[in-house]
């Protein structure tokens, strides 16, 4: 896996966990089992136009997304919390598109990266 | 109070919305010796809080029902046993929350995702400032007992009698509860000083404080150094009557020890002056001043007529009005209680 060019920065996560290969199995499998939800709640945000929520569960998912050190998955999240905090959701739903691929590609690196190990 | 546990880590109560970083911080601190408590938002944190002291607090800014900043402030507000050290964890793109957030009472703050080697020096800081306190708790500690402790016999003194008394006598009234002074004195004890010399005496009066520890009630009775060779002894629950019996025996006590001065048996006698609650007639004029100049007549009372006794006698409210009119006199006949 390269580290730097895949859905996770694996060199950067490992010094965010120091190096405990277990604790990194442990915060994947805490990240596939809440991201599902977070991602459902963004979506409906965006549908019921409630920026409050988008912002506070966009926030969530960056927090998550940053520790995992998925850089780019965690910027759009941070789009999206921009557009919560500005009550402009003009783009929000293209962002969420991008966000939701980038998302299904660093599960899949979780994945493998659990497989592998 | 310690804070602290045995293998050196701290109770730390951690609020996070997000699962990853609670369980990231949680292995962190945990590695560390830490006891780690988290909670998903401010208002389980403060909820928990309310219930168990914690003297770190590491809290995330944005959460659901209660954010970081309100714990914060919520925190400050609350009445706690110690000093509570707040790290908030800031996102990298928030920095004018962090002035915000020091302003509401945050101690330190840490960027997330948080690099482990910052976040354990940064706690070690917070270890440090606890200990400060606690050092510093300490000796404030050891100023107050000096300052209420009669650096001679290590009974209490004057300043803690004028501290106390009164609070004791409030007590007393509002509860309606029996309240007896006795104020005490060695007999000819100039005598000690001028014929053994000054370092005799002050053994004596240490011998006499100790034997007088002995005869009262350790969690309830306290005694205090009134002056010179006289020591004031407060009994709280315990009417004139026993604090007569009490006395009695200790004077009979102290006449019968041997005081060991320069390898030389020494005989002392005492004299002791009791007043007492009569609470069917006692009102809210009786003061500190009132009861002990009672006992004090008592007292002298046993000097006229010879030492080594106990008298003792009710602080009724003929004897208030006397002694608040500034006119007492030494007739102390009505209510007295002689035993020699």
């Amino acid at each position: 896996m390269n580290d730097s060019a895949g859905p996770i920065d694996l060199a950067e996560v490992m010094e965010i966990i120091d190096n405990d290969k277990e604790l990194l199995i442990e915060c994947f499998d805490e990240f596939l089992s809440d991201m599902p939800q977070t991602l459902a709640e963004i979506q409906s945000a965006i549908e019921q136009k409630n920026t409050l929520s988008l912002d506070e569960a966009a926030h969530k998912l960056k927090g998550s997304l940053r520790y995992m050190a998925a850089a780019q998955a965690a910027d759009l999240a941070y789009q999206l919390e921009i557009m919560g905090k500005e009550q402009n959701l003009e783009s929000a739903g293209n962002t969420f598109k991008t966000l939701t691929y980038e998302c299904e590609k660093v599960k899949e690196f979780m994945e493998q990266y659990k497989t592998e190990t | 109070m310690n804070i602290k546990h045995a293998n050196g880590g701290f109770p730390i109560l951690v609020a996070e919305d997000d699962p990853v970083a609670r369980k990231i911080l949680k292995r962190t601190l945990i590695t560390e010796g830490h006891e780690v408590v988290s909670v998903e938002n401010g208002r389980k944190a403060f909820d928990l809080f309310k219930e168990r002291f914690f003297p770190i607090i590491l809290t995330d800014w944005m959460m659901p029902e209660m954010n970081g900043l309100e714990l914060c402030r919520a925190v400050r507000n609350y009445q706690t046993s110690g000093y509570v050290f707040v790290i908030i964890l800031t996102s990298k793109d928030s920095k004018k929350d962090i002035v915000t957030g020091l302003n509401s009472g945050a101690d330190d703050y840490v960027n997330k995702p948080f690099n482990p080697p910052e976040l354990k020096a940064r706690i070690k800081t917070c270890m440090r400032i606890l200990e400060l306190e606690k050092s510093l708790k300490k000796a404030n500690e050891n100023i107050r007992i000096l300052s209420i402790t009669d650096p001679l016999t290590k009974c209490y003194n004057r300043g803690y009698i004028m501290d106390r008394l009164p609070q004791e006598i409030n007590r007393a009234i509002r509860y309606e509860r029996a309240l007896s002074l006795v104020l005490c004195d060695i007999d000819y004890f100039k005598k000690v000083n001028d014929t053994y010399g000054h370092l005799a005496g002050d053994k004596v009066l240490i011998e006499f404080v100790y034997s007088i520890k002995q005869s009262i009630r350790n969690d309830l009775d306290w005694i205090a150094r009134y002056g010179g060779e006289e020591f004031l002894i407060v009994l709280p629950e315990t009417g004139p009557e026993g604090a007569l019996i009490m006395a009695e025996r200790l004077r009979n006590t102290i006449s019968n020890n041997k005081f060991i001065v320069h390898e030389k048996a020494l005989h002392i006698t005492s004299s002791f002056g009791i007043s007492g609650f009569d609470l069917a007639s006692s009102d809210e004029n009786i003061s500190s001043e009132v009861l002990i100049n009672i006992a004090d007549q008592h007292l002298y009372q046993c000097k006229l007529e010879g030492r080594n006794r106990v008298k003792a006698g009710y602080a009724n409210k003929e004897q208030i009005l006397t002694f608040n009119n500034k006119q007492l006199t030494t007739n102390i006949q009505n209510g007295v209680i002689d035993n020699e």
